[in-house]
């Protein structure tokens, strides 16, 4: 560190004589003088712009810490830039690889060059460890039989390596061995949801130190499929974080240490929607809790919560909430009562959907809250966002109770996108 | 915040000798200079030799928000915490007209104080900068000279061929030549 230090002040010595004119002016406009002047006002006299090679002084650290946030193509794209550069991309501990074809066919070269170009990256690093590994994958055509045989080959590298951070997005089929990558720490894979053939893990229990999961559309509950069959259970005792999309053929086990949890699930099915409420009333350090399935999921959810109260979420600190149907007042009750098992809650989103009346969503109950929601208060709240597609969707019992919540309260409404009302109605993949 | 009374000062003096006085909750959030209070080795003038002045007042001005940040969100009803959103929005604003060199001069000051979130706003700030750009536009950008000889670089070219070809950067390149 010192000799860094060193060589740095000596290369400032030699600016400073080079330029020996523009410091005498940066000194006369000296820092005490510009207090109180806006940021933007002071970069002005601070920016000399002196033609100089900077980004050459930066550390090696540095340096690789940016090339570790670029495509690979592109880090080693800057071994050409200068001497200094030119093997600086062999270190990088990131490997981030991205295709994306609507119609290959097995003639067509970039997709044989995609999987040479990966085999090439991992035969030319250098021993540095290597700790991210992309890789994003979307294939409508031909050749998907032998990016399996080379992704196999892949895992099998990384999973020597060691490395902490993995991340898929593919619409192929995939088989992945996950219980030799012991060292993982962050997992997230996203399969196409529309696509039959998704990824095949064989495991997920063998990670120990995993932090942060996020599964979205693999496995997705398609008609005729027996859930039992392909059950998968995962347990990772220390995770964080957990973001769950369209999957639901996973049994969970030991998620007691979760501060983050994102559900989002159409399904009805009855197994599915035990098992995902049973992730929600597990979760007692929760802070941050997302939840976007259907109504019928709503209930359930509710019920079970009401089954076992012993547990409020005390560590809750923010709500997001995406009622269907949410022009049926029965809601009401069961929000209020949510709202009551977070003390010390401080945000709460609540977007809503009316239901569709083409698919027989109607709400033709016509159910009174129990709970007057005029008279609810809540101790914490800071905050609340409604983000609403239509104006009346949110009737009138609803605006009672948001405005009788808490006196000193933020009211931020949003009206949706007309487009991304289409998308969350029907799961759509998220856009990649 | 203003009425606490006593609050331990530290001065710190950059590169070009220019000497600023913070509180010491401000020099903290540098883990360098943490460590340094914390061992008690510093009760004079704190030299920064490897920062200028005018970096060095950004960096302060950094570390002045985050104590800002921090110092309330203990209480319950803090105005000026902020959720990720706004976090990324002033990040931005933060960054916003600074140049490659001064960004260049920030990283250095960052990671040599050891100031994780700032690093992290230059590291962004240059990663955006880079991302698919020629070499030659690198170079441009922060002033590279480019040490290579002609035969240097096309023997790399032809080393890392596999990489390089099909590139539409690097054919758009060479037919432009």
């Amino acid at each position: 560190m010192l000799d860094q230090i060193n060589e740095i002040s000596h290369k400032d010595k030699m600016m400073k004589q080079q330029n020996e004119h523009n410091k005498e002016q940066l000194h006369m406009t000296s820092v005490e003088s510009l207090e109180g002047v806006p940021m933007e006002e002071k970069l002005k006299f601070v920016v000399p712009d002196l033609g100089e090679d900077r980004i050459s002084e930066l550390p090696e650290t540095v340096l690789l810490h940016i090339l570790s946030y670029l495509p690979t193509k592109d880090s080693i794209r800057t071994s050409l830039v200068a001497k200094r550069w030119r093997f600086l991309w062999k270190a990088v501990p990131s490997l981030n690889f991205q295709f994306s074809m609507e119609r290959s066919s097995l003639r067509n070269p970039s997709h044989k060059n995609f999987l040479d170009f990966v085999d090439k990256v991992f035969m030319h690093r250098d021993s540095s460890a290597l700790s991210k590994f992309c890789v994003s994958y979307f294939n409508y055509g031909a050749g998907v039989i032998s990016f399996k045989s080379r992704f196999k080959l892949w895992t099998e590298a990384i999973a020597r390596a060691k490395v902490k951070s993995l991340e898929l997005r593919f619409n192929s089929p995939l088989t992945l061995q996950l219980s030799t990558m012991e060292t993982l720490e962050m997992l997230r894979l996203v399969a196409n949801t529309w696509s039959r053939q998704n990824l095949n893990l064989h495991s997920l229990s063998g990670l120990r130190h995993l932090k942060v999961l996020k599964l979205a559309g693999i496995l997705n509950v398609i008609r005729n499929y027996s859930i039992k069959d392909c059950e998968i259970r995962i347990s990772t005792p220390r995770l964080k974080s957990f973001f769950l999309e369209g999957c639901s053929n996973f049994a969970f086990d030991g998620f007691c240490s979760l501060s983050k949890l994102v559900i989002a699930n159409n399904s009805s099915d009855p197994i599915c929607v035990s098992r995902l409420c049973k992730i929600v009333t597990a979760g007692t350090h929760l802070k941050i809790f997302s939840w976007r399935c259907s109504y019928s999921m709503w209930s359930e959810l509710v019920e079970n919560l009401r089954a076992c109260v012993a547990t409020p979420f005390t560590n809750m600190k923010q709500l997001c909430l995406h009622l269907y149907r949410c022009n049926c007042d029965d809601y009401v009750d069961s929000v209020i009562y949510l709202l009551e098992n977070c003390p010390n809650l401080e945000k709460l989103v609540i977007t809503g959907f009316e239901g569709r009346p083409d698919l027989g969503e109607h709400c033709d109950k016509n159910c009174k809250p129990a709970t007057d929601p005029s008279n609810f208060t809540h101790p914490s709240l800071k905050e609340i966002e409604i983000v609403y597609n239509r104006k009346d969707c949110l009737q009138r019992e609803w605006l009672k109770l948001l405005n009788g919540c808490s006196p000193r309260l933020k009211l931020k409404r949003t009206p949706m996108k007309k487009r991304r009302l289409v998308e969350c109605q029907y799961f759509a993949p998220p856009s990649f | 915040m203003s009425e606490s009374t006593e609050k331990k000062m530290v001065r710190l003096r950059s590169s070009d000798g220019e000497v600023f006085e913070v509180e010491e909750s401000v020099a903290k959030v540098a883990k360098t200079l943490q460590d340094m209070l914390e061992e008690d080795c510093a009760d004079a003038v704190i030299p920064i030799t490897c920062v200028r002045a005018p970096i060095l007042t950004k960096v302060i001005d950094y570390c002045k928000d985050q104590v800002m940040i921090s110092s309330s969100s203990s209480t319950t009803n803090n105005p000026n915490e902020r959720t990720e959103q706004e976090r990324k929005a002033w990040g931005q604003k933060f960054m916003e007209g600074v140049d490659s060199s001064t960004l260049c001069e920030l990283l250095v000051a960052s990671n040599f104080l050891n100031i994780e979130g700032l690093l992290n706003l230059g590291v962004d700030k240059m990663v955006s900068m880079i991302q698919g750009k020629y070499p030659q536009e690198i170079r441009d950008m922060f002033n590279v000279v480019n040490d290579f000889t002609p035969e240097e670089e096309e023997e790399i070219r032809n080393q890392n061929a596999w990489a390089f070809e099909r590139d539409p950067y690097y054919k758009k390149r060479s037919s432009s030549k």
